[in-house]
């Protein structure tokens, strides 16, 4: 290992190396930024430029814009509701309240901070634990899938807020679109009613309607009103002490984060969803979630951003591309006629040790050109809202159209963002529809895959023990929430009981 | 509105004398190449590196532009409202014949004009290593004797991979039945199930399994061609061990336009195509992605389309898919 | 922390500070029994809907089996839904259960021309359909100063110019 990084060390003593370092930063801040483009897409465009490049270079350069675009989704998710990654609609869920109580700036450092954090540290565990994780990834068949999609659905009781019967609604409503398109084992078209369904709702326009497009017509409403004053922010050196209380939740995101990422097909947003939720669960304040917690932004920010070293370990050992982002990092380095795989620690140690480096040396940038960015985008929140109203909608309906080069997938994103728009005016929460938008798929065809593969026996899902865990733990997260609902209502009664006997009313 | 313009006037250019120059003088504006895959898969980055060879010889830069939407429906959809003037082409693969008689029924072969064949993969079947199965003898016996304990991962039903297996299975005597075929979202995925034992055999191609070949994980046995492949010159070819299935039957890919191309053009485009194939350049990226290459012209590759056409309405009428 | 939590009790009211405006209120329970009805009528599609799907598989769970169990299920939450809210309607007003939508004409507009906007692309393309479209936007959401218009328009499609099309590379049409 000492070796690879010897090897990888010697890469970047060249310039052209530090150059593609320092370029896929930016350009990874910019596309992680703007809606729409997300990091598979950003870096899908700029593989044209790959072609001519040293292998490391171009790696080098993809990977920190992969690092840079998970982290700068955070930015337009916590200043205007507008998810720049799809991941960072779950930072939004707390970070635009924060942005709200004129508290942007707060939520801008510790999204840097945490990400920072969980990008690091999930390195480290990647170099160290990436050869063991191929088994875990390999692990996962269909009966496994199905439970983990299960497991995550089952956070819609922690994630529904007050009612929970509304939150269910919302998930059911999210699972019943996820069956739009072409159906996983027959192939048949299903509720196909326009043609550009076939391949199912498209995922990023949907998620920009219901958060981005939707507030839109939210900020309508008041559009007239004058825009929160920003406070000033504590310098750099102080800003650090800000993550000091978040400790646990930092380690425990950046677990769950590296985790989900080496699973394949799982991905950031499940992991943020799933970071969030646990950190609602464990908090001290549980109540504050959705409405600003900063807890909330730090669970969401580390979980995606620790999710990104995660996803290399069963590409780079494997070869496997378990999300869009390391589909395309595969496609780059074929072009260069390095092929991921259980040989590249040997064929080509220099690529994956240079992953390695860059990441860990990529980082400290990012958070220099976050920290600087988080002064000037504060900014943002001072200019007019109409003005802002109209650049965001513009944005975001520029964003859709460039995901798909279709102006179908607008029309997705309009339509969803007066559903959201409507939804949330009686109380029902885009984050179950998100939630549900993610895991339907996989949890209907992987039962029927499972079903398909062992002739109908429904046994398939307790007979291996990922599965078994999975399912068991979902029931347990499922009801906990209804066990304390259910605890603190009788413990209001006992109090009030207690309270008419020493009349204290 | 815009459409009504161009239209007229391609028109009269068509009408003008004029025309007979502009088709000689193609392209003299860049041509968009729109593709139904999302940036950065196998077919994208093929396109990409073609576009720049095209580029070199024609002069006139080839615009990949990416048009995932509805599985090959937006694509479609773009090439079909487009005219047929040379400037506006289009990947097609084996999967698009079979969507246009599944999902996409309001196309078909003569929807649109075949330009070039570019690449063929054959399709071959691979088992994990620790399998009991060593060659495609030991596959039938234990599908034949044993019917329903083999699991076969693949691409969707009625997909270019499902119809390898049961072209295979009929020549090999295998009942349909016997074996579950298990559709995953993509032969990437059907190989990364068979990795980690979740299925018994799959069907992928070369490019897929070659490097988990290489370190001794899967174990390829049996390849659908005429001769074995050099990426993977010990796999026994499937008519070498007694089962003679149509080896024609492999995923192509390749360029179409919109229907109505004047014949010069396609042409020039599908002479162009030849001569990108043979750079060094292309040559290193087949080695290196496991493409045999195949270049059809205009009129045979119209007529391969057809031939597959005919095959997958057979295997669908076969299988009962509708 | 500490000082975060002063600043917390110091943060704006912005609710205070609006100027008045046209308003439409209505109680919650009306907005349960539209959602409730909608979300019926939507689940009630897919079950009817998931009959016409070819099940020619055989396996226990087909193509249509899974849309519809969850149809089914959407119906029973929206009914819950739906049946609360009319239940509750029938008892006395209570203030604090209003759904207050502020200009809503504005949001209303707003909605129209959101889906206005790719019938408009499809029209006369991005940068014809974008001009217009974000200046009307503009003026909706209340920024009336003709030049700052035209300045932000020729701002944002200079942006679209420089950053997506020559940078990224996308084509706009």
């Amino acid at each position: 290992m000492l070796q690879g990084f010897l090897i990888g060390l010697e890469q970047f003593t060249s310039l052209a190396v530090i150059a593609g370092l320092l370029g896929g930063v930016l350009v990874g801040y910019l596309v992680g930024a703007l809606p729409g483009l997300s990091a598979g897409v950003g870096m899908a465009l700029l593989i044209p430029f790959t072609f001519g490049l040293d292998p490391v270079v171009s790696v080098v350069m993809l990977v920190t814009l992969y690092m840079g675009s998970e982290y700068s989704g955070a930015i337009p998710a916590i200043l205007v509701n507008t998810p720049g990654e799809p991941s960072s609609a779950v930072t939004a869920i707390d970070g635009f309240p924060m942005r709200m109580q004129g508290k942007a700036g707060e939520a801008l450092t510790l999204s840097i901070l945490g990400s920072a954090f969980g990008s690091i540290l999930s390195t480290i565990l990647l170099i160290f634990s990436v050869h063991w994780m191929t088994g875990f990834a390999l692990a996962f068949g269909p009966a496994e899938y199905f439970s983990l999609a299960v497991l995550g659905l089952s956070l819609v009781s922690t994630l529904s807020g007050h009612s929970v019967v509304r939150g269910l609604v919302a998930l059911l409503f999210g699972l019943l679109l996820t069956t739009i398109g072409t159906d996983p084992v027959d192939g048949v078209a299903r509720f196909v009613v326009n043609d550009g369904l076939l391949g199912g709702i498209p995922f990023i326009s949907a998620l920009i309607g219901l958060f981005a497009l939707s507030e839109v017509l939210t900020m309508l409403e008041t559009s007239d009103e004058k825009p929160v004053v920003m406070r000033s922010i504590d310098g750099v050196t102080a800003r650090l002490g800000i993550l000091k209380p978040h400790i646990g939740n930092l380690f425990r995101s950046t677990f769950i984060g590296y985790i989900l990422g080496v699973i394949p097909g799982a991905g950031a947003t499940i992991a943020s969803l799933t970071a969030y939720s646990v950190q609602r669960r464990l908090s001290k304040h549980p109540e504050q979630f959705g409405k600003g917690s900063p807890e909330g932004v730090v669970a969401a920010e580390t979980a995606n951003n620790s999710c990104m070293p995660g996803a290399l370990a069963p590409m780079l050992a494997l070869g496997i591309p378990g999300k869009a982002s390391t589909a395309v990092l595969i496609g780059a380095l074929a072009i260069q006629g390095v092929r991921p795989g259980p040989l590249i620690f040997t064929q080509h140690p220099e690529i994956p040790y240079s992953i390695y480096i860059a990441l860990l040396i990529g980082m400290p940038f990012m958070v220099l050109l976050g920290l600087w960015g988080a002064k000037a985008w504060v900014k943002v929140t001072q200019i007019p809202r109409p003005v802002i109203a109209a650049i965001v909608c513009a944005t975001c309906l520029l964003g859709t159209f460039s995901e798909s080069n279709d102006i179908f997938s607008i029309w997705v994103a309009v339509i969803f963002g007066v559903i959201g728009y409507l939804m949330s005016k009686v109380s029902i929460e885009p984050a179950p529809i998100v939630l549900a938008l993610v895991l339907g798929y996989m949890m209907e065809s992987n039962f029927r895959r499972a079903l398909v593969a062992s002739g109908d026996e429904l046994s398939v899902f307790v007979m291996s023990p990922i599965s078994t865990t999975c399912l068991f733990l979902a029931v347990i997260v499922f009801l906990l929430p209804f066990g304390e609902i259910y605890a603190r209502r009788r413990r209001l009664r006992l109090d009030a009981a207690a309270a008419v006997r020493t009349g204290d009313l | 509105m815009n459409r009504l313009i161009k239209h007229a006037i391609t028109a009269s250019l068509l009408l003008s004398p004029l025309a007979a120059a502009a088709q000689a003088d193609y392209p003299t504006r860049p041509v968009s190449y729109i593709l139904h895959v999302s940036p950065g898969g196998a077919t994208d980055i093929m396109a990409r590196r073609l576009s720049i060879e095209l580029e070199k010889s024609l002069k006139q830069p080839f615009v990949v532009e990416n048009v995932p939407g509805g599985r090959g429906a937006a694509q479609f959809a773009k090439l079909n409202s487009a005219d047929p003037n040379g400037y506006t082409i289009a990947a097609v693969t084996s999967t698009h014949i079979g969507a246009m008689n599944q999902t996409l029924k309001s196309y078909n072969v003569d929807s649109f004009d075949w330009i070039a064949r570019l690449a063929t993969e054959p399709y071959l079947v691979v088992v994990p290593a620790s399998s009991p199965i060593k060659s495609m003898k030991d596959l039938v016996e234990q599908a034949n004797s044993k019917p329903g304990s083999l699991v076969m991962a693949g691409f969707v039903r009625g997909s270019g991979g499902h119809f390898a297996w049961e072209i295979m299975a009929k020549a090999a005597g295998v009942p349909s039945a016997n074996v579950r075929w298990v559709p995953y979202d993509s032969v990437g995925d059907a190989v990364t199930a068979t990795l980690g034992g979740h299925s018994g055999a799959a069907i992928a191609y070369v490019d897929l399994v070659r490097t988990h070949v290489e370190s001794g994980a899967l174990r390829v046995i049996g390849i659908m061609t005429d001769e074995r492949v050099p990426q993977l010159p010990d796999v026994p070819t499937l008519k070498e061990q007694g089962i003679n299935a149509d080896t024609s039957w492999q995923q192509m890919r390749g360029i179409i336009g919109p229907k109505g191309m004047p014949d010069d053009i396609k042409a020039k485009i599908a002479s162009a195509v030849e001569e990108a194939l043979k750079t060094p350049e292309m040559v290193a990226y087949y080695k290196e992605s496991s493409l045999l290459s195949a270049f059809q012209g205009p009129a045979d590759f119209t007529a391969q389309a057809k031939k597959e056409d005919g095959t997958t309405k057979a295997l669908m009428k076969d299988l009962g898919i509708k | 922390m500490s000082q975060l939590d002063v600043n917390t009790d110091e943060r704006p009211e912005p609710r205070e500070e609006l100027p008045p405006a046209a308003t439409l209120s209505f109680r919650r329970q009306w907005g349960d029994v539209a959602i409730g009805t909608a979300l019926l009528g939507f689940a009630l599609w897919f079950f009817v809907t998931a009959g016409t799907i070819e099940d020619y598989s055989g396996e226990a769970i087909g193509a249509a089996d899974f849309p519809r169990g969850i149809a089914f299920l959407l119906a029973i939450g929206s009914l819950v839904i739906l049946v609360g809210g009319l239940r509750k309607l029938r008892q006395a007003v209570t203030d604090d259960h209003l759904i207050v939508v502020r200009r809503y004409r504005h949001v209303i507009i707003g909605m129209v021309m959101l889906v206005g906007f790719p019938a408009l692309m499809s029209l006369v393309g991005f940068y014809f359909a974008m001009a217009p479209w974000m200046a009307a936007f503009l003026v909706l959401a209340g920024e009336r100063r003709p030049l700052h218009i035209a300045a932000y328009v020729a701002g944002f499609l200079i942006f679209t110019r420089v950053i997506f099309e020559m940078i990224l590379g996308t084509s706009l049409p």
